[in-house]
Formats: C-alpha cells, structure tokens, sequence
C-alpha cells in the first residue's frame, strides 16, 4: 500500500476516535421517498453528485461531481457503477442494488489524489453509500437523500490527503439526474 | 520451518481430444501414492478418465517459491491451495496448477480438486486446511458463508473473490508477487457475511477478531444476531495491521459493546479502504479477509 494512502488511513482512524464513545451507529436507510415521488427507476446516464458532509465535521462546503452511471454486473448481485465524468479513476461509485431494486449500497471513494469538485474545492472520499430510489427525470432513478458513512475530506489540490480536514462521520448525498 | 512448496501439475488434452485422451496428471513423491485410488472417483466425476504420468503433461515438482511464482505469472487464476501435508517434521502447501490456460477440461479438474466435495477423495492425502494449532485448542471461527458482494469491476480485477476462503482459522499464504492464497479480496466496499460457529458474546475487552492479510488495509465490522440483520455497527474503517506472530495476516479486534448487542452470530466485514477500482493498482485491491475468530463465547 502506497505510505500516502497508509499516512491518509491513519489520520481517518484517529479522528475517528476523537469523538469518544463507540462508533456511531449507522441507521436504516434514509425515508425512501418524499411524498408524491414515486420508488425506482434505474440509474444510468450523467448525474450530479452533492456530498455534505456532516453537521460535526469541521468543514461542511458540500461537494458538487457530475458523474456517469452505468449498470454494472449481475453475480452476486446486481450493481451500478458511476464515475466522475472528467476523471473516471479519480472518483468512483460501486454499488449494489437492494431491496428489490428500489435501494442502492456501496462504496464511493477517491485515490489519494483527490477529486476536484465545483467552486474550486477538492475533496477525498472513502464512504458507504445508501440510499433508496426514486424516478426523477424521464424516469431514471435519482437518489434524493442518502446517507455516506465513512471518511469525507476537504482541501486543495496541491495538498496531500493527509494534510486535508478529514471527517469521519455520518454524511448525506444527493443523486440528481442530470 | 518455511513451508517449501510442492506442485501438482495438471494438463490435459485441448477439447477436441477431450473423449480420446486422458487428463495426465503428475504429482510428486509422497502425493502419487495418496492420490491413485482416487483417481477412478475423479474420473467418474469429471466424465473423463484422469491418469498419473510423467509423459505428455506439464509435469512440474515445484518445491521453491519463485518457480512456483513464474508459473502462476502465466495465467495467476491457474492456482489452487489444496491444502497443507505433512512432509517429516514440516508442512508442506499442496498446491494444483494449470499448466496450460486454455485446457477447459483441466480447468474443471482444478475447480473440482478445490471443493469441499472433493475432501473426502483426497482424505488419502490427509490435506490439512489449517497449518497451525488453532484448530486444537477452543477457538471458534466463522462456519458458513450467509451473503457476500464484490463490485463487478473488482470481480474482474482482483484474484481472489472467493468468500469460502474466510472460513474455519487463518490460513492465507503467499507465494511471491500478488500471488496468495486463503484470502478473499474485497475489493471496492466489497463484504462478506460470514455465519460463526458459535456465537460470540460480549465480554470484556474485544470480542471478535478479523484477520486481514496483504498490509493493514481497514475493514469495517457489523454484527447481527441473525443472517438477515439488522447488522450492528461494530467499528468504521478500522486499520487491520496488529502483527499475528506466526502468521501472514495481520488482525484487529471488535468490541460487541460497540453495538449494544450482547450476542451475535453473523459478521460481516467489508472493505474499508473503498479505492476507486478502476485506479487499482494491484490484483488485491481492498482489504484482503482471512478468516474471523470469536474470542469470548458462552
């Protein structure tokens, strides 16, 4: 494992702890769908992606990707697969599709580079990501409030990440269709 | 004592001679001799018949790591841990290999040799999975594979994606390079749910362990009562780098009272490092699962 992405894991650890107690614990998906709004839809095309980060992190600018999402595989389970469109390697989305489909699981994260995000930010993420489906614009799925647990970091682009205000948290994240 | 290593090759007829010609299999001394009388067995299985021989075969004794590491460097997926065996006062692996990739019927020898349905033909071998005393002593580990998930992209990236791997005490060994076995990668947030043997309580200090090879890439930990959840929170991203003295994997330890439960009996650990698969640098990307163990049990 690169030393940069050992240093970036061991500082995620520490402020881990730093808020004392055990971990928090991460709650059931987020309320599936807001009145009117109609449950499912697939996820695929250009979307934005906003991560904001938790109300205890230091630094709360959210974090603003366009991404492509595509389905990707069936075994185990199916999935879907989104990426940032500038940059696919640098920020990447895996997830599982759940609940018979109307809910979504994975993983989002970033090389130790970073992504660079609108407005000049620059983020680092090494979350889960949850969230329940709903039919947005012609009929693709949308995620309108999901929840990010793990690791989410704010900085610029010539910083290292370890050198980023990490926040290891309980995030949200929108999945808008574009 | 370093484990040497011992190879048994396998090579087989292309396809289209599958009905005439044999699967010519060679093993070396001491395996022969446990492996003959389970030759008609494999040979009813696989519907071809299966020989040993030393002619037409890749036929290759392996016994040093790097020869081993520069015949899986062809075709990385060709490789099976059978299983430790005892040579004198040491242990050797058992390894199976292909010796040419595009053979499907070797293949399916190979898949086949690696199956818990094949143990009982190869009881003659007396193929040990675990090569230390765990299993002698009181220690339990997880006994079943409830549910596991790997991203397509890290399906197709990584080399080991097998969950059953993660079952019974820790046993992950590495040949060379970004060959190993006994472990599962689990790539992009990947998880696993594994069943343990019995269940683990809390008591005081941690509870449960996970045993993660490769480096001290972090896991997340959940446990649950029962297969369907709901899974409790017992740490994020936890660092699994504790040096295991005698042993490749590296572990880090839970603590139920982290999740308020008293008892659980399903685990399950998901990768913590969640690196963006598509900038994967090695073929065990994500954090590589041993095995779990329980520490306190009723």
């Amino acid at each position: 494992m690169p030393a940069r992405r050992r240093r970036a894991l061991v500082l995620a650890a520490l402020l881990a702890g730093c808020g004392g107690g055990g971990p928090a614990q991460p709650g059931p998906l987020p309320s599936a769908t807001p009145a009117g709004a109609e449950p499912g839809g697939v996820l695929a095309g250009a979307y934005t992606l906003t991560v904001q980060p938790s109300s205890t992190c230091a630094r709360r600018e959210p974090l603003v990707y366009v991404m492509e999402a595509a389905a990707a595989g069936t075994s185990p389970h199916p999935g879907v697969q989104a990426v940032l469109s500038s940059l696919p390697r640098a920020l990447e989305l895996e997830v599982e599709l759940i609940e018979g489909g109307l809910a979504v699981r994975g993983g989002l994260g970033t090389t130790e580079a970073g992504a660079a995000a609108d407005e000049g930010r620059h983020g680092w993420i090494h979350a889960i990501a949850a969230g329940h489906l709903t039919r947005g614009l012609g009929g693709r799925g949308e995620i309108l409030s999901g929840t990010l647990l793990g690791t989410v970091g704010l900085g610029t682009i010539v910083m290292r990440e370890d050198e980023a205000s990490l926040c290891t948290a309980e995030h949200t994240f929108s999945l808008r269709a574009r | 004592m370093r484990p040497a290593l011992a190879a048994a090759v396998l090579a087989a007829a292309t396809p289209a001679l599958q009905a005439a010609e044999p699967l010519r299999l060679h093993a070396g001394r001491g395996l022969s001799e446990c492996l003959a009388p389970a030759l008609p067995a494999l040979s009813a299985h696989l519907g071809v018949e299966v020989t040993l021989s030393d002619e037409r075969v890749a036929a290759v004794l392996v016994d040093e790591e790097d020869a081993l590491t520069r015949l899986l460097e062809k075709d990385g997926t060709s490789a099976r841990a059978l299983g430790y065996h005892r040579r004198g006062k040491g242990l050797v692996m058992v390894t199976a290999a292909l010796a040419r990739a595009d053979s499907a019927a070797a293949r399916g020898l190979l898949d086949f040799l690696a199956s818990r349905e094949a143990r009982p033909l190869l009881a003659g071998c007396a193929l040990q999975a675990e090569a230390r005393a765990f299993a002698k002593g009181a220690a339990a580990y997880a006994s079943a594979v409830a549910d596991w998930w790997l991203p397509a992209c890290s399906l197709a990236g990584n080399l080991f994606n097998e969950p059953s791997v993660a079952l019974g005490p820790p046993d992950a060994i590495r040949f060379g390079g970004d060959f190993y076995a006994g472990i599962m990668s689990l790539g992009q947030g990947g998880y696993a749910v594994l069943e343990l043997s019995v269940p683990a309580v809390d008591g005081p200090g941690p509870d449960v362990r996970v045993y993660q090879a490769v480096s001290s890439e972090p896991v997340t930990v959940y446990a649950a009562a029962s297969a369907a959840g709901p899974f409790r929170l017992l740490g994020l991203r936890e660092p699994c780098g504790e040096r295991t003295p005698g042993l490749l994997s590296n572990h880090c330890d839970f603590d139920l009272a982290a999740s308020g439960l008293a008892e659980a009996r399903f685990l399950k650990v998901e990768d913590g490092e969640i690196y963006p698969c598509l900038a994967a640098g090695t073929r065990t990307e994500g954090a590589d699962l041993d095995a779990v163990e329980v520490l306190h049990s009723r």
